[in-house]
C-alpha cells in the first residue's frame, strides 16, 4: 500500500474542504464592504458564525498533515511563502476575534466589521498569492529553500490573489443567497451576477498567464487534454448559469452555492492534475518528501478512525443551524 | 467605607467584618506550615506518606465544604 | 545598523507568540470545566442562579477561546516559519501527534462550540449540556496531544536516527515518554486552578462592593472549594515532576535552584535572591533561607544540592531566567495553598464571604494561575536550552532560511496585532465584569439592542422540559 500517496490524498481532501468551507466564510466577510446596512451586515455575520471555527480547522489539518507526512515540503514551502503566510495568519486571527468582539460594542461595531472584512480580504489575497507562488515555483538548493522572502511578490501572484478573492466572494454570495432572508438574499443575488462572471474572467486570464510563467503547465495540458477541457467547460458553464440564476425566484436558493462549489472544485482538481505527483510543484515528488512509514501509519490510522466521526458531528452541527438564518439573530 | 473603630471584629455598612492582626498572622502561618510539613513528611516518611497526608487534607476540605453548604442552605433557604 | 541575529529573533518571535497563546487555552480549560460543573448543577437542581452563572462565564469563555484558536493556528505554521530545520527533522515525530490533536480535539471543540454559544434556542437543555461537555473533553484531548509533543522534545524516546532523519521506532514510547505522564496532569491542574482563582477573584470583587451577592457567594464557594482539592493534588504532582526532571534534565533543575558548585554546602539553604554571573560560573549575590534547601530539595536535613557546573558550559541553560521563573511559579503555588487553607478555616467559622482582607487577597490572586503557568513554561522551555530537542538537536541548528530583517518585520507585526487581541479581550472582559451578571445581555443581539437575555419565561429546567412534552 502506497502510504505517502494516501497521506497526500488526505492532504488534498483537507485542503479542498478548507477552501470550500472557509471559502464562503471569507467570501461573506469580504462582501461586508459592499453592504451599507448594519442590520443586513449583522445577518451576514450570523449566517457564518456558528460554523466558522470548524471550517477554519481544516486549514490546520492540511498544514499539520504536510508537517507530519511531507516534512521536507513543509520546511521548504513555509519559509518560501513566509510573508503571505504571516499576513494570512494574522488576518485570519483578526477575523476570528472580531466574530466575538463585535458583539460587545454597538458603538464600535462598524469598525469591527471593517476589521472582519479587511481580515477576510487579506487572507483571501494571501492564499491566492501562495497558489501563484506554487505555480511559479520555488528555488531549492540541497533540500532547503534558497530564494528570498519577496519572491512571491510578482504581478502573477497578485493576479492569482485577485482570482481566489473573486472565487471566495462568489461562494460567499452563494451561501448568503441560500441562508439569507429578504434583504440579505436579494443583496446576495445582486452580487452573484457580476461576481461569477468576474471570477470566470480572472480565471481565464490567470490560466493564460500561468502557462507563460510556468512552461511545465503546457505539459499538463498534453497529459490530460480531455479532463482539463471538460473541467474548463464545466467551470465556464457554472459561471454562466450562476449569473443567469442569480436573481431568479423560480430557481432554488441553494443552486448558486452548489454551482459555485462546483467551480471551486473543478479549479482544485485542475491544479491537482497539474501538480501531481509533486508536493513541491514541478520539483519534488511526494515520495521524495515523505517521512518514514511509521509516521504515515500513525497519521492514517488516526485519520481513518476519526475523520468519519468528525464529518458526522460537523454535519450534525450544520444541521442544528439549518435553514434560513433567523432575522432576529441567534439569541434564545 | 467607614474605617473600623477598633482593631477587633467590626461590622461596617456592607456587613463585612475586619479581623485582628494576630488572627491574620496565625492564618498565614498555618498555610505556610502546611507546605513545609509536606516536604518534611516526604523526607522522613516518603512520598507515599505525603500523598496520604494530602489525601487527608482533601477529605477534610470536602467535609468542611459540605458542612458549610448545609449550614448555608439552612440559613438562606 | 547593528547585526541582527536571526537565531535570537526567531526565538523571541516564537517565545512571544507561544507565551501569548498559552494564556488563553489555560483560561479556556479552567473556565469550560467550571461551566460543565455549573450547567450540570443547573440541570440537577433547576436553580436559575446556576443558569445566570453559566451565561456570565460563557461570554468570557467565548472570547478567551476565540483568541486561543487564532493564536494557536499561528503556532501550527510557525514551526515552519521560524524553525524550518526543526520541522524537517522533527516533523515525522510531532507532526502525527499534532495531527491527532487536530482530529480528536480541535474539530470536537469547534463542532460543539457553535451549539454551546448559539444553540440554546435550537436544542434541548440536555443536548446543550452534552455540547458543553464535548467542548470540555476536547480541551483535555488537546492538552494531552500537545503535551505529548512538547514532552517528547524534553525527554525524547522511541526514535532512531537514520540517514540524517528521525525515524519513529515505537510510537508508544514517543507518546508515553518519561515526562508526559507527569507533565500532562501538571498542566491540566494548572489550567483548572487558573479558572478557580479567576472566578473566585471576580466574585471577591463583587462581594467587596456588596454587588451581585447571590451570584458571587455561590461562585466563590465553588471556586475556592475546587481550589482546595486542586492545589493539594498539584503540590503532589509538582513534586513528582521535579523528581522526574531532575533525573532526565538535570541541567534544568540545577539552573532552577541557583547553585553553581558541584555540591552545595550541607545543609543547603533555599535560595530566594541571586545575581548569577554565567560567564564566571558563580553568583555575585546569594540570599536564601538556611536548611530549607536540604529539606525541600533533598527531603533530608543535610542533603547537598547539585550545582550547574555539573553540566558542561556549552550545554548550560541561562540560570537567571530559569531560576526566577521557577521561583515565581513556586511562590504562587504556596500562595494558592495558603489561601486554600485559609478559605477552609473561614468557611468553618461562616466568615468566607465577609472577611475583607481575604477577599482583597483573592482579587489580587485572580490572574495568579496565568502568571504561574507562564512562569512554569519559561522554566521548562528556557531550561531545555541550548537544545530544542533535548540532547539531540540544538536550537541554533534548527532555524529557517529567512533573513533577520524579515523576522524583525514580522515580529513587530505580531506584537502589534496581538496587542490588539489582548487589549480588546481585556477591555471587553473588564466591561462584562463591571456590568455584572445582572446587567447581562447574554450573547448581545447582533442588531445592537442590548436586551436582557435572561428570559424569566424559560424558568427552571423542569418547567422547560414539561413545556416541551
Amino acid at each position: 500500500m502506497d502510504l505517502p500517496l494516501l497521506s497526500a490524498l488526505f492532504l488534498l481532501f483537507a485542503l479542498t474542504l478548507y477552501v470550500v468551507l472557509d471559502g464562503f466564510d471569507l467570501g461573506v466577510g469580504v462582501l461586508l464592504f459592499a453592504q451599507r446596512d448594519q442590520r443586513v451586515r449583522d445577518r451576514m455575520v450570523d449566517a457564518i458564525a456558528p460554523t466558522w471555527d470548524g471550517n477554519e480547522t481544516w486549514l490546520i489539518m492540511a498544514g499539520v498533515t504536510l508537517l507530519a507526512g511531507f516534512p521536507l515540503a513543509y520546511s521548504v514551502l513555509l519559509p518560501a511563502f513566509y510573508l503571505p503566510l504571516v499576513a494570512m495568519l494574522l488576518s485570519l486571527g483578526l477575523r476570528g476575534v472580531s466574530f466575538e468582539f463585535r458583539h460587545h460594542s454597538a458603538h464600535w461595531r462598524r469598525r469591527w466589521d471593517a476589521v472582519f472584512g479587511g481580515g477576510s480580504l487579506v487572507a483571501a489575497l494571501a492564499q491566492g498569492a501562495i497558489v501563484g507562488g506554487l505555480i511559479q515555483g520555488v528555488r531549492i538548493e540541497r533540500e532547503t529553500f534558497a530564494g528570498g522572502p519577496t519572491d512571491v511578490f510578482t504581478p502573477f501572484c497578485a493576479l492569482t490573489g485577485a482570482t481566489v478573492l473573486a472565487g471566495y466572494a462568489t461562494l460567499g454570495a452563494g451561501w448568503l443567497r441560500l441562508k439569507g432572508e429578504e434583504a440579505t438574499r436579494s443583496f446576495a443575488g445582486a452580487q452573484l451576477r457580476w461576481l461569477a462572471l468576474a471570477f470566470l474572467g480572472l480565471t481565464i486570464v490567470t490560466s493564460i498567464a500561468a502557462v507563460n510563467v510556468q512552461p511545465e503547465l503546457a505539459l499538463t495540458w498534453g497529459r490530460h487534454p480531455v479532463a482539463l477541457s471538460l473541467l474548463t467547460l464545466a467551470f465556464a458553464s457554472c459561471a454562466v448559469l450562476i449569473a443567469w440564476a442569480a436573481r431568479r425566484d423560480d430557481v432554488a436558493d441553494g443552486v448558486a452555492f452548489a454551482l459555485a462549489m462546483a467551480m471551486i472544485l473543478s479549479g482544485m482538481v485542475s491544479l491537482g492534475l497539474a501538480f501531481f505527483p509533486n508536493v513541491i510543484p514541478f520539483k519534488i515528488s511526494l515520495w521524495q518528501a515523505a517521512s518514514g512509514t511509521a509516521s504515515h501509519v500513525f497519521l492514517l490510522i488516526g485519520v481513518g478512525l476519526v475523520t468519519p466521526v468528525v464529518l458526522g458531528y460537523s454535519a450534525f452541527a450544520y444541521s442544528v443551524f439549518r435553514g434560513k438564518t433567523p432575522a432576529e439573530g441567534w439569541e434564545p | 467605607m467607614r474605617r473600623p473603630q477598633s482593631p477587633a471584629a467590626n461590622v461596617n455598612a456592607a456587613g463585612v467584618v475586619s479581623s485582628s492582626a494576630a488572627r491574620r498572622v496565625a492564618m498565614f502561618l498555618t498555610g505556610l506550615a502546611g507546605l513545609i510539613a509536606f516536604n518534611v513528611i516526604i523526607g522522613v516518611f516518603g512520598l507515599v506518606a505525603a500523598g496520604v497526608g494530602l489525601l487527608a487534607f482533601i477529605v477534610t476540605a470536602l467535609f468542611v465544604i459540605a458542612r458549610s453548604s448545609r449550614r448555608e442552605k439552612q440559613t438562606h433557604g | 545598523m547593528a547585526e541582527l541575529d536571526p537565531a535570537l529573533l526567531a526565538r523571541v518571535q516564537f517565545a512571544f507568540t507561544v507565551s501569548f497563546h498559552i494564556i488563553f487555552p489555560t483560561m479556556s480549560i479552567g473556565l469550560v470545566w467550571f461551566l460543565v460543573m455549573v450547567e450540570g448543577l443547573w440541570l440537577k437542581t433547576g436553580d436559575l442562579l446556576y443558569q445566570q452563572m453559566y451565561r456570565f462565564w460563557l461570554n468570557i469563555f467565548a472570547m478567551s477561546f476565540a483568541v486561543g484558536v487564532v493564536t494557536g493556528i499561528v503556532l501550527s505554521f510557525e514551526f515552519g516559519l521560524a524553525f524550518a530545520k526543526f520541522s524537517q527533522l522533527a516533523g515525522p515525530v510531532i507532526g502525527p501527534l499534532i495531527g491527532l490533536e487536530v482530529l480528536t480535539s480541535f474539530f470536537l471543540e469547534a463542532g460543539f462550540l457553535g451549539i454551546m454559544l448559539f444553540g440554546t434556542g435550537r436544542v434541548g437543555p440536555r443536548l446543550h449540556f452534552f455540547a458543553t461537555c464535548m467542548v470540555a473533553v476536547g480541551t483535555i484531548f488537546s492538552a494531552s496531544w500537545i503535551l505529548a509533543a512538547n514532552s517528547w522534545m524534553q525527554t525524547p524516546d522511541g526514535v532512531a536516527w537514520q540517514d540524517g532523519h528521525f525515524v519513529v521506532t515505537d510510537w508508544w514510547r514517543v507518546v508515553v515518554n518519561p515526562s508526559w505522564t507527569v507533565r500532562l496532569p501538571h498542566m491540566l491542574l494548572a489550567a483548572l486552578l487558573t479558572g478557580a482563582f479567576l472566578v473566585s477573584g471576580v466574585s471577591a470583587w463583587y462581594l467587596l462592593r456588596a454587588r451581585e451577592t447571590e451570584f458571587a457567594r455561590r461562585t466563590l464557594s465553588l471556586g475556592m472549594g475546587s481550589a482546595c482539592v486542586l492545589i493539594a493534588v498539584q503540590v503532589f504532582v509538582g513534586d513528582l515532576l521535579y523528581g522526574t526532571m531532575l533525573k532526565h534534565q538535570p541541567a534544568k533543575m540545577q539552573a532552577a535552584e541557583g547553585f553553581w558548585e558541584r555540591q552545595s554546602a550541607s545543609p543547603a539553604p533555599y535560595l530566594w535572591i541571586i545575581v548569577p554571573d554565567q560567564a564566571q560560573q558563580r553568583n555575585l549575590v546569594q540570599l536564601g533561607m538556611p536548611y530549607l534547601g536540604s529539606i525541600w530539595l533533598r527531603h533530608s536535613l543535610d542533603g547537598r544540592v547539585e550545582g550547574l557546573t555539573n553540566t558542561p558550559v556549552d550545554r548550560q541553560p541561562k540560570m537567571a531566567p530559569v531560576f526566577y521563573s521557577f521561583r515565581t511559579m513556586y511562590v504562587i503555588a504556596m500562595a494558592m495553598f495558603t489561601l486554600a487553607v485559609i478559605s477552609l478555616w473561614l468557611r468553618w467559622h461562616g466568615r468566607l464571604y465577609s472577611t475583607r482582607w481575604f477577599l482583597r487577597a483573592l482579587v489580587t490572586m485572580a490572574p495568579a494561575g496565568i502568571v504561574a503557568t507562564l512562569a512554569g513554561w519559561y522554566t521548562a522551555e528556557i531550561g531545555r536550552q541550548p537544545y530544542v530537542i533535548y540532547g539531540l538537536l540544538r536550537t541554533a541548528d534548527a532555524l529557517s532560511p529567512v533573513p533577520a530583517a524579515t523576522l524583525l518585520l514580522t515580529l513587530v507585526t505580531f506584537v502589534c496585532v496581538y496587542t490588539v487581541f489582548g487589549s480588546a479581550f481585556l477591555i471587553f472582559t473588564l466591561r462584562l465584569i463591571r456590568r455584572g451578571p445582572s446587567g447581562l445581555p447574554g450573547h448581545a443581539l447582533p442588531a445592537g439592542s442590548l436586551k436582557r437575555a435572561l428570559r424569566p419565561a424559560i424558568g427552571g429546567v423542569r418547567e422547560y422540559l414539561a413545556s416541551r412534552k
